[in-house]
């Protein structure tokens, strides 16, 4: 038995080489799709209406569908697509399908703005980078999806929360880099500063165009559930939105005080009016909800049935970003899908100073003395 | 060679086992950017706690990383300080509490740049030092490689440098993920098999020897053999690793026709230290044969569980995107499972390895030089 075993020892290490060769030249592709893989029928529930009443508390990581069940006991509207007879959501898929394509070919039909093969390449990028916790169709339901939290962003609402257009609407591409470029603090989205501008790009692109297909989705199975006839017209309105969304006037940022002039009296003095600003009843109201300046916990829900919660001011790391012109955006625009909402009644100078205040909350020395025992009595 | 250290190491294998299952928990999760926050602190999630299975999972890895690393420095220290020569033993404790002092600094100045927005620049100070340490145990080593278990000492400082190299790989699969997407990961993966077997083999050379040698004749094809199978399982490991991050049809049939080679390979192993009738060695072989059986009939599960008919629900092969699947707690624990048991069958062949390859000498036994 031992006798008749003859290695050739010399053959291993090319052997070995040779697999090496083989894996390393597989690496830093970017995947493609199956060429007959078709985005799955949504199956999850459509979120028509929100409780008005206040959560119990946070989602559950893995519970996101019971919990969106749950809704209608508690007053909210959701309809579970499943329910539609199968002749129905075959037409709805075939109407995507026409309008969408495929995850190995995606495209909008008549829309210029959404190229081929940005949307091509992006959709390639998007299964290496984003697919694993946002989903094949941008559900925010990919396998990483279901056990962190903040739940993934789902694009299907057509929602966005960290705008700079002002009314509610779709963000500009830049808003999306941005995020894309810097993450969202305190949650699982990572930073993809590291990632080439121009594969950015096609992301954006990509989950734009997820976006507009998970809308057009929604609207045609809400219609169906009203027993309406989807009207491909409004694909077209969709698209509209989002040119909109790049035509809106942009704000000047102003330069953050260095620290420096953190304690020059001009600034405090920002601080305060600020500060004042902040706790009038009957102008912003913002501690309706940041009660204790955000450090009471007040739930609520957002479009999607998920469950926030307003920032705690003295924390700091807002999700949005810390810098003067996203916090100024934040309360000028609000949050609108979470409920925050825009403040457009307020003059630019006003909402600075509500700028200078949110961003020395956090930090007690940077507060002036009659304000800091206020807040941190 | 000293009793605790042989206890130490075999404490670092068991440690660093538990490090492994919650590193396949958070592959089988997919919860390696449940935080996209890296390098953290020991104590990181104690101020930074979250109810979130997957963020929960990945911050426990990284904490029984941290233990590995801090076993693996008392037992690398251990190993040095068997150095016969006093001055040579002196030199080498204190150039490997030197390497971990500058790797510690190294893990700070990452620290210092952890904000996702800022681009990571190596600390090439500390990497510097780190290097020149490292150098120095080494020079000190060679000084005396006719010395007594001086391959073992060599294996000790290996197996620490490992340990700190598979730490940063973890981590820079987290921290360079916009950069590499999840293609760190495998390599993670794989290089945490070999650590594991370098464990292992510190383990099983730090223990005393004892039981009679295997004759010349089949000691050598056994030993050979024995190296094969590792050889053949650590390619099989990568398949593995591929099939679980990047699960294209090539790496599946890869991962299947390798398993009928290892299978073969291990069937021939079993039957031939069975019939050596050398306790130490059927030991070995009995623990195999069960690993082996185990470990097929969990590849079989893991495969339906991932590519079966139970998984794609009636699509076409084609037509389906494994990574895209949700992962249930039951395809989470075969997928573990096999992956574990697949480490087991490396680790085991390894000691079988080990001790095939012990020569008769008239004093006794000695170990051949690494």
């Amino acid at each position: 038995m031992f006798a008749a075993i003859r290695i050739r020892w010399g053959r291993i290490p090319s052997a070995a080489l040779a697999a090496l060769a083989f894996v390393l030249a597989g690496c830093g592709e970017q995947p493609g799709y199956p060429p007959d893989l078709e985005y799955p029928a949504r199956s999850d529930r459509l979120v028509l209406r929100v409780p008005t009443a206040q959560p119990a508390g946070p989602n559950e990581a893995g519970k996101l569908d019971a919990e969106l069940a749950a809704l209608d006991s508690l007053g909210g509207l959701t309809r579970d697509p499943r329910a539609l007879p199968q002749s129905t959501r075959d037409q709805v898929g075939g109407l995507l399908a026409d309008l969408f394509g495929s995850p190995a070919a995606p495209e909008v039909k008549d829309a210029p703005g959404f190229g081929r093969d940005t949307l091509a390449e992006g959709s390639r990028l998007y299964r290496r980078h984003c697919l694993q916790c946002h989903g094949l169709t941008g559900d925010g339901r990919g396998p990483t999806g279901q056990w962190i939290d903040p739940h993934p962003r789902d694009f299907r609402r057509g929602a966005f929360k960290f705008t700079t257009t002002g009314d509610g609407g779709k963000p500009r591409t830049a808003d999306l880099a941005r995020t894309l470029r810097e993450g969202v603090k305190g949650t699982g989205m990572p930073a993809f500063g590291l990632l080439p501008e121009a594969d950015r790009e096609k992301l954006v692109a990509y989950v734009k165009f997820l976006s507009l297909r998970g809308q057009t989705e929604f609207a045609a199975l809400r219609d169906a559930f009203e027993d309406e006839e989807f009207d491909r017209g409004r694909v077209a309105r969709f698209i509209g939105e989002w040119a909109k969304a790049e035509t809106t006037p942009t704000i000047a940022a102003r330069p953050a005080p260095d620290d420096g002039t953190k304690q020059s009296p001009d600034h405090l003095a920002a601080v305060k009016r600020g500060y004042e600003l902040f706790t009038a009843k009957g102008t912003t109201d913002c501690l309706t909800c940041h009660d204790d300046f955000g450090r009471r916990t007040t739930w609520r829900y957002d479009v999607w049935g998920t469950v926030v919660r307003p920032a705690d001011l003295t924390a700091g790391g807002f999700k949005g970003g810390d810098r003067p012109e996203q916090l100024f955006h934040r309360i000028k625009d609000g949050i609108q899908p979470s409920g925050m909402p825009a403040h457009p009644s307020l003059k630019d100078d006003q909402v600075w100073d509500l700028v200078w205040f949110v961003r020395a909350a956090p930090f007690p020395r940077e507060l002036p003395d009659d304000v800091r025992m206020k807040v941190y009595p | 060679m000293p009793r605790w250290l042989h206890a130490w190491a075999v404490a670092t294998v068991l440690v660093t086992l538990g490090l492994l299952i919650l590193g396949q928990f958070v592959t089988s999760f997919r919860a390696g950017m449940a935080d996209p926050v890296w390098p953290t602190e020991p104590w990181y999630l104690a101020d930074n706690y979250k109810l979130d299975l997957g963020y929960l999972i990945e911050h426990t890895h990284r904490i029984a990383g941290f233990l590995v690393g801090g076993f693996v420095s008392v037992l690398a220290l251990g190993i040095v300080a068997t150095e016969p020569r006093k001055v040579a033993r002196s030199m080498s404790i204190v150039l490997l509490l030197a390497l971990l002092a500058f790797f510690g600094q190294f893990h700070r100045e990452l620290i210092a740049q952890r904000d996702p927005a800022v681009v990571v620049k190596l600390p090439t100070t500390a990497l510097g030092a780190m290097l020149a340490s490292l150098l120095g145990v080494v020079g000190v080593l060679l000084t005396g490689w006719n010395q007594r278990a001086s391959g073992l000492r060599a294996l000790g400082v290996v197996t620490l440098v490992a340990v700190m190299i598979q730490g940063l790989l973890g981590g820079f699969r987290v921290r360079l993920d916009a950069l590499f997407g999840p293609e760190l990961a495998p390599i993670h993966g794989i290089f945490a098999q070999i650590v594991f077997c370098l464990l292992v083999s510190l383990a099983s050379l730090t223990a005393r020897p004892s039981g009679a040698a295997v004759a010349e004749g089949p000691r050598r094809i056994l030993s050979r053999v024995s190296f094969l199978l590792v050889a053949t399982l650590l390619v099989q490991l990568l398949w593995g690793a591929l099939v679980r991050h990047r699960p294209d049809s090539l790496n599946q049939r890869l991962h299947l026709l390798t398993a009928f080679v290892a299978v073969g390979l291990g069937v021939w192993l079993i039957r031939a230290g069975l019939q050596l009738a050398k306790p130490r060695v059927k030991v070995v072989a009995h623990v195999l044969s069960a690993l082996l059986l185990v470990q097929v009939a969990l590849g079989v599960e893991a495969w339906m569980g991932k590519f079966g008919e139970e998984a794609r629900a009636g699509r076409s092969l084609n037509a389906y995107l494994p990574e895209a699947e949700a992962v249930s707690v039951k395809q989470a624990g075969i997928r573990t499972a096999h992956t574990l048991v697949g480490t087991g069958v490396l680790a085991t062949t390894v000691v079988f390895w080990l001790r095939v390859r012990r020569k008769a000498t008239p004093q006794g036994y000695q170990l051949e030089q690494p």
